[in-house]
């Protein structure tokens, strides 16, 4: 069956929604197309063309709920999943708490869509990549990276009456030059690949790797740091699950017990808001709930949480449109962070700073410890020294713990222009402390 | 492990189990390979794939998840003008094989832009068979009812322990049917059947929270088995334990800090090795494949042969045909048949993952055959396999006996690691502090680091083959667009002196 229009989609919730025999039937259809070139040593290893499709449907009989899902769309094969998802309903255990699903519903518009990035097509990247590898092999630089572009549709619909729909676009660029161990690297993401620049992202990895001299080593200890706004999202985004309401309350979350308290800097004012210009845009959750913007932090004060509907009926509070897939056993989860802009140029910011060190990114990092987020991993990219205002030369990588609680407490300066990345949008952050406990001699 | 049928054996093979491939998948891998090289493609592969999965959930006694999904397409591989394009699709009938062959060589001459040499191929031999590893019992024919009872009652003997928050656990299963056809004459047929459980016990206050994992965390054990893993698993007979030591934890002393003589249990270790030697021994991350992404590898080519990798005690084999092992198949994904080999021998570097491109470029005759692909929609690349550290001899008790002051580790909370597989840093869910010979004290927050090649020389004890365990990784992430990768570690628990403990 054909899934080419909103309209047609329609018409195959329809034809399920007859032929289930459950009590409720949701039906979740995501469709996604990714292009991805992929370089390495100055040349391109790995091109695809490849997509896909879902049509999960999800048989609700009392309070016994199973989801069965197939990526084919032809009636005879829906029908067997349909049956299927009736029948193991019915020998299902019933979900303590299961709600109904969420009626007809409006949702704000939302234009994550651009026809120019869906249409680039695989000569374009490569043709772009084949440009940086260029910029980067004429100064005796090894380049890689990646250029991806696609699209993706979601729907969600039941027969309640709900139905939702979203598409978007998207395209990322990332680069490393590298000139023996040293690397610079850089990443950017946009719905609208003609925002997106990845000759300037070129441009600056190769700046970073090819700054300053030789890496020198960084003793381990406790150091004012400036994280490059990529290194703050990399932080941040472990804070995600913590501004859920059930988290909270079953005091999973480093915010259990804070509330209305100061949980981070004065200067830091944090939301989740999936209508920022760099997010991805879906004014629906997962229940098919419109999401709404919250303000989870204002000027270091956590203020609120991110809740489904099951916690705001369990609360009184306010669904915001945060919920996972039903069941789950997470609960709700902010996942769409921006921390607000402030005042300081990122050269302000190095000028301003009378030692420290300057992060560009992150890389490989777990949580050691949930209760204060304590974060392990290496530095990513170039590493730089800064004495009285100065880059003075570049260090080597290096091994951090570090809570990231404590890294947004002690912020000292916040960048005045954001950059988006999966997850989280955020300017620079400036903070006075930061634990390196090791290096890597490289 | 497995069993390997030449295609005019399996008529009969086929006979006695039914029709394997009533809807012509083979041919339609074929009819993708003819269609590629029409278009120009100098070679060409295809992978039709047919896979169900199944996870089901339990937290305390609530369900929190119950799902299944199947997903079924093939994916094509093409190199044209020397070099690489990749196209997949769903949809499998002919116009969209025929379009989506197209787009692949399209999609590869267009790579051809930014490529300096011509990808070659390490020279193979064209198979035609069908491989089944056994399975006892296929776990979807299992009743879910039946499935949600054994996690229910799991979850109830956990909470019966005081003091426990939660308890979870969960069953995934995972069924693929592979077709695979070339243009050099391949035509494999290859069924997986993979299951995994377990469950962890959660103790949470004043926002600290303690987890014990049982048979292993993040998900339990995961073999290529059917649902005899699961009473094979004997979770119940661990369920008090898990919560007592949970719970125990809390209130446990933090684990010291400092340079400590360190034994580590076999699971944890198992991703030691996955880590710090798993990943560096990918050929194409030693040639710089990855550095875009998540880095490179120490073990560079000058390395091969020369380095002193790990003690003499310490060998680390690969091996494709480890039974019940997530790595164990008849042939990768280029077609290239499965094997054994040496990776680390009593401490020397000697060996790496390889494919056809990557094998040729070291002057290896053949592939090692260690590409995988997640899905019919992801284009092979050089995946772990089952890499398993050899036993030595003892029983743990007898190495705990062994050693006067210490700290033995169990259990993987975290893990982390630098970009070339140097600076490794772990977090494991429980410790106890060993003096003079015996466990004395529970210790909490058991963490250790170092740098790969000082910690495999440090290595002075493997217990023997009686603790030796396959482990299941099923979430092992590389790559982009990222794929995941079900692979095995082998690993009995082992002595490693003066390591840092803490940080």
């Amino acid at each position: 069956m054909s899934l080419r229009s909103p309209q047609e989609v329609r018409r195959l919730c329809q034809m399920i929604f007859k032929i289930s025999t459950a009590d409720e039937t949701e039906i979740s259809i995501n469709r996604h197309r990714l292009g991805l070139t992929r370089f390495a040593n100055n040349m391109i290893h790995q091109h695809v063309e490849v997509g896909d499709l879902s049509i999960a449907i999800r048989a609700v009989i009392g309070q016994r709920s199973v989801s069965v899902s197939t990526n084919q769309s032809h009636p005879e094969i829906l029908r067997r999943i349909i049956h299927s998802a009736v029948d193991l309903a019915k020998r299902q255990e019933p979900i303590k708490d299961l709600l109904p699903l969420v009626g007809r519903t409006r949702y704000p518009s939302s234009k994550a869509y651009v026809r120019r990035t869906a249409e680039v097509t695989p000569q374009y990247r490569a043709k772009t990549v084949h440009q940086i590898i260029k910029m980067g092999s004429s100064r005796g630089l090894t380049m890689a990276g990646s250029f991806s572009t696609g699209e993706a549709e979601s729907y969600l619909a039941g027969s309640s009456g709900l139905f939702a729909a979203f598409d978007s676009t998207f395209s990322e660029f990332s680069v490393a030059a590298l000139s023996g161990n040293r690397m610079g690297c850089r990443e950017g993401f946009h719905r609208d690949v003609a925002k997106l620049d990845p000759f300037r992202l070129g441009e600056e990895a190769i700046t970073e790797v090819t700054r300053g001299g030789e890496p020198r080593d960084l003793p381990p200890g406790r150091y004012p740091v400036l994280l490059t706004a990529k290194a703050a999202a990399d932080l941040a985004t472990y804070l995600s699950p913590h501004f859920g309401a059930l988290a909270v309350e079953e005091g999973r979350s480093c915010f259990s017990g804070k509330h209305a308290q100061p949980v981070f800097a004065s200067l830091i004012t944090m939301t989740d808001d999936v209508f920022h210009p760099g997010h991805a845009g879906c004014p629906f959750d997962y229940e098919g709930t419109p999401k709404s913007k919250v303000t989870l932090v204002r000027k270091g004060v956590l203020t609120n949480l991110v809740h489904d509907r099951a916690t705001a009926k369990k609360s009184g509070k306010r669904c915001t449109g945060h919920g996972l897939p039903v069941p789950n056993q997470h609960g709700p989860m902010a996942m769409n962070l921006v921390v607000a802009e402030g005042g300081s140029s990122f050269q302000q910011m190095v000028r301003t700073m009378k030692r420290g060190v300057w992060v560009s990114g992150l890389h490989y990092v777990n949580v050691v410890e949930p209760k204060t987020v304590t974060l392990t991993g290496m530095t990513k990219g170039t590493a730089f020294w800064i004495e009285n205002g100065e880059v003075v030369y570049p260090v080597k990588t290096l091994r951090f713990n570090q809570s990231a609680l404590e890294v947004l407490k002690e912020v000292d300066a916040v960048g005045s222009v954001q950059e988006n990345f999966s997850g989280c949008v955020t300017p620079p952050l400036r903070t006075r402390t930061f634990s390196f406990t090791s290096g890597t001699g490289f | 492990m497995g069993q390997v049928f030449n295609r005019e054996d399996s008529r009969a093979f086929w006979a006695s189990d039914g029709p394997n491939d009533p809807f012509g998948m083979t041919h339609l891998a074929l009819f993708a390979v003819d269609e590629a090289r029409r278009r120009g493609a100098t070679y060409a592969d295809a992978r039709v794939m047919d896979e169900t999965r199944e996870h089901i959930g339990l937290r305390n006694e609530k369900i929190v998840s119950c799902q299944q999904s199947n997903s079924l397409g093939i994916g094509i591989r093409v190199l044209v003008k020397g070099a690489w394009g990749f196209a997949a699709t769903h949809d499998l009938n002919k116009s969209s094989i025929v379009k989506t062959a197209r787009l692949a060589v399209a999609v590869a001459r267009a790579s051809a832009l930014a490529r300096s040499d011509h990808v070659q191929l390490a020279p193979t031999i064209s198979q035609k068979s069908v491989w089944r590893h056994p399975v006892v019992r296929d776990p979807f024919t299992v009743p879910l009812e039946d499935k949600v009872g054994v996690l229910r009652e799991i979850n109830q003997s956990i909470q019966k322990v005081k003091g426990v928050t939660f308890a979870t656990s969960s069953m995934n299963f995972k069924r693929v049917h592979q077709w695979m056809a070339s243009s050099e004459g391949h035509d494999i047929d290859q069924l997986f059947v993979r299951s995994g459980a377990g469950f962890s016990a959660m103790a949470v206050r004043n926002g600290e929270v303690q987890i014990r994992s049982y048979p292993n965390s993040f998900g339990g054990q995961f073999e290529q088995r059917g649902y005899e893993l699961i009473s094979r698993l004997g979770m119940m007979d661990h369920t008090q334990q898990m919560g007592e030591e949970a719970v125990a934890l809390l209130t446990a002393p933090e684990c010291p800090q400092g340079q400590r003589d360190l034994v580590i249990g076999s699971s944890q270790l198992a991703l030691q090795v996955h880590e710090s030697c798993g990943h560096p021994i990918e050929l194409d991350r030693v040639l710089g494949e990855e550095a875009g992404f998540m880095g490179t590898s120490f073990l560079t080519t000058d390395q091969l042969g020369k380095l002193r990798y790990g003690s003499p005690l310490v060998s680390i084999i690969a091996d494709q045909t480890s039974e019940g092992g997530l790595g164990t198949f008849g042939f990768d994904d280029e077609g290239t048949p499965a094997q054994r080999w040496d990776i680390v021998k009593k401490g020397l570097f000697s060996g790496y993952l390889t494919s056809r491109e990557t094998a040729r470029k070291i002057g290896e005759p053949a592939s090692r055959g260690c590409m995988r692909a997640e899905s019919w929609n992801h284009v092979p690349m050089i995946r772990m396999v089952n890499i398993s550290l050899q036993p030595n001899r003892g029983t743990l008790d007898q190495l705990l006996s062994d050693t006067a002051e210490g700290l033995l580790i169990e259990g993987t909370r975290s893990w982390s690691i630098d970009q070339q597989r140097l600076n490794f840093h772990f977090a494991a869910e429980i410790g106890w502090e060993i003096k003079r010979g015996k466990k004395v004290r529970l210790v909490k927050h058991p963490r250790y680091h170092g740098m790969t090649p000082k910690f495999w020389n440090a290595c002075d004890a493997i217990c023997g083959p009686e603790e030796w365990k396959l482990w299941g990784v099923p979430n092992c992430g590389k790559g982009e667009p990222l794929q995941i990768a079900e692979v095995s570690h082998g690993a009995s628990p082992a002595r490693f002196r003066q390591v840092s403990v803490g940080g």
